[in-house]
């Protein structure tokens, strides 16, 4: 078989990305349930903590109803032999005051992230975990909206800092399987470090585009249990998981106890399974972060305006994630257009 | 003056009487030396250097220092400066300056970061400070009336990427893609070998071109981002050294009072108008390396590859030191074993 004794490193956000989809209300219990069976399951690496990562608990993202350090430490205590990351954007996240606390709680793998043409502000970020001998890997999100030309420029840059891999994500859902082909395999060519790939799933493409990603030659894939995640949600990690057996990829995932995870996250986590709703698709399409399908629909709501109209033109003005309040801004214009 | 700065300054002192050997010193004596970014490494082991040969061999010269910031150097070797007569430091950008000192004999330019991520993420400063540095640098040379030498120092990445075993010698150059952004540094040290070039055939100043590899030592910071400085940093604070990649990737490191010997040489000694690789020629992988730091840490430290998911693609940077060794008869004091050995002590001293 071609894909006989090729291995991925599987990294499950369902506790980070997951907390898009319920307004970042994860409880310490419910955080402990999960990170208990991706445990048991041999997941690799879960990451925990406010949809944005690390700090991002605010008025304007949405607040956590768990602070950072209980997070962390609930997940920390829960697991034995997955390792525990989290997800960062400088910005929202500072060394002092998050990543301190980060290392001190014992997290194993850092995922410094940004906006997909904006590598330079990882730099002090990647190299302080660096410094600290931690795991840290490079995050372009939106990556959509970069040529694959430009993402390889920002990966290479954060392979410079210190990165031990650079994960593209699709924080839109974006993608079609022959976009993820381009991207991944030119950055693959050029880096010297491991690619992954994370999907979202607005044009359920998620399953489809992270076999593309590792037939490009990606070797760390994103999935959540049951899509757990924002908008659409995210590739399904149970589905993934039993698609990569069938490839005779390698993930070192007990696919039974897996199963049970998504069990587990549906029982406990998740409030509304995820579903490609016609806004997730318009999001999908447009362009725009799965984030915003949530105070797209409530603004849109308030506003009395079609949320697709919303989308679309979120779309032409290149929003990106941290930009919600343009969400007002296009609906007030959109309301005085009539 | 603080204990450390006093151990580090005889610490120094034992590394250069190894590797200073019996040469003629004569035409340095009454003499000006200016080194251009002299706050960094090289610049340190240089300024090293000659204070030791003030020191110990009676040398009348002075010294003088440009670099934009001097925090660096004078919080780690604090000896040098403090209250010494042959130094003259001048802070400032070597893109701006207009005139240098006239009786400057001697120039050793040494300013441009080799810093990975400044490259990246000040790439047009970075390349700026190489370029337009060098040219406003030998604009000033060429108005010496006394200028006897100067030492360009450009870098082993001139020749490009190699990925083939044999050692890159002087005349390996490959091409590479001017329109890949990561190769800015490679570019601007190029042009500043052509500038080189053409100040030497138009105003017939005495340059000389050395590409340096990679070296090892005090006066490294230790977050620098090279492999030998992270396994080092991972060891003294007790960490599992960890590699990126399968560890097959191919380096080779020279002392850094070796270095200085050798550029003083190629400065005293060497012919106008050539180039001249600096680094050692003895090979090692990362795993070997690190499986050396683990060894003199005395210590069961871990070894983790950064997931070994990834094949490296074959990456070596070793010198071919044929050249110099021919013409000059140099030869290494240090080791790679005893240039670990050496660093190592050096940290270990610095954290207590």
């Amino acid at each position: 078989m071609q894909n006989q004794g090729r291995r991925v490193l599987i990294c499950d956000p369902t506790l980070r990305d997951g907390n898009h989809a319920v307004r970042h209300q994860l409880t310490c219990e419910q955080i402990t349930k999960y990170a208990v069976a991706a445990n048991a399951a041999g997941v690799p690496v879960i990451e925990v903590g406010h949809g944005n990562g690390l700090g991002a608990s605010s008025l304007q993202v949405g607040l956590s109803k768990t602070d950072d350090k209980s997070a962390l430490e609930a997940a920390r205590k829960a697991l034995t032999t997955t390792k525990l990351g989290i997800h960062i954007i400088p910005g929202f996240a500072t060394i002092k005051k998050d990543l301190r606390l980060a290392l001190d709680v014992g997290v194993d793998v850092f995922r410094i992230a940004t906006h997909c043409t904006e590598a330079d502000i990882t730099e002090r970020h990647i190299s302080h975990i660096r410094g600290h001998g931690r795991e840290v890997y490079g995050v372009l999100m939106m990556s959509h909206m970069a040529s694959e030309a430009v993402l390889v420029e920002e990966a290479s840059k954060m392979q410079a800092y210190g990165a031990e891999g650079v994960v593209i994500m699709d924080s839109a859902g974006a993608y079609l399987p022959s976009d993820v082909t381009v991207r991944i395999g030119a950055l693959v060519n050029t880096l010297g470090i491991p690619v992954g790939f994370h999907g979202h799933n607005n044009l359920g493409m998620a399953i489809a585009n992270s076999i593309a990603a590792v037939n490009a030659g990606a070797v760390i894939i994103d999935g959540t249990a049951r899509g757990f995640g924002a908008g659409a949600g995210n590739t399904q990690l149970e589905a993934l998981v039993a698609v990569f057996d069938k490839l005779k990829i390698q993930t070192g995932i007990d696919l039974y106890k897996v199963l049970d995870a998504g069990d587990v996250a549906e029982k406990y986590l998740i409030e509304t399974l995820p579903t490609i709703s016609s806004v997730s698709i318009v999001s999908g399409l447009s362009g725009v972060f799965s984030g915003y399908v949530k105070p797209v629909n409530r603004i849109a709501s308030e506003y009395k305006l079609d949320p697709r109209d919303i989308f679309f033109e979120l779309g032409r003005r290149k929003v990106v994630a941290g930009q919600e309040d343009m969400i007002i801004e296009v609906a007030t214009d959109l309301s005085k257009r009539g | 003056m603080s204990k450390v700065n006093m151990i580090h300054g005889a610490f120094v002192e034992g590394d250069l009487n190894r590797v200073v050997m019996p040469i003629d010193l004569s035409q340095l004596n009454n003499s000006c030396v200016l080194i251009t970014g002299a706050s960094g490494f090289m610049g340190i082991w240089l300024t090293e250097l000659f204070n030791y040969l003030i020191k110990m061999q009676k040398l009348n010269l002075k010294l003088v220092l440009l670099a934009r910031d001097f925090t660096f150097a004078k919080r780690e070797a604090q000896h040098l400066y403090e209250q010494n007569k042959n130094i003259n430091i001048i802070c400032d950008d070597i893109r701006s300056i207009h005139e240098l000192p006239e009786d400057v004999e001697w120039i050793i330019h040494a300013a441009a970061s080799p810093d990975l991520r400044v490259h990246n993420s000040q790439p047009i400063f970075a390349s700026q400070t190489i370029t337009q540095g060098t040219l406003t640098l030998l604009e000033c040379a060429a108005r010496l009336p006394k200028l006897k030498g100067l030492l360009n120092i450009s870098s082993g990445y001139v020749y490009g990427y190699h990925t083939t075993k044999e050692l890159i010698t002087e005349k390996s150059f490959d091409g590479f893609d001017p329109s890949i952004f990561s190769v800015a540094y490679m570019e601007a040290k190029r042009y500043a070998e052509s500038l080189c070039t053409l100040f030497r055939n138009q105003f017939r100043l005495p340059i000389i071109n050395v590409r340096p590899f990679s070296f090892v030592g005090p006066y490294q910071s230790v977050d620098a981002p090279w492999a030998v400085n992270n396994f080092i940093n991972d060891m003294v604070n007790n960490q599992s050294i960890r590699i990126q990649g399968d560890g097959t990737a191919v380096r080779s490191y020279m002392y850094g009072a070796d270095m200085a010997w050798w550029l003083l040489n190629m400065l005293l000694r060497g012919e106008s108008g050539r180039s001249y690789n600096l680094g050692n020629p003895k090979a090692i992988t990362l795993k070997e390396l690190a499986e050396k730091i683990m060894h003199l840490s005395g210590n069961e430290i871990e070894i983790n590859h950064s997931r070994a998911l990834l094949k490296s693609k074959p990456s070596i940077f070793v010198p071919s030191v044929d050249l110099a060794q021919a013409e000059m008869g140099l030869r290494m004091q240090f080791d790679i074993d005893e240039a670990l050995s050496r660093t190592i002590q050096w940290y270990k001293q610095a954290l207590v």
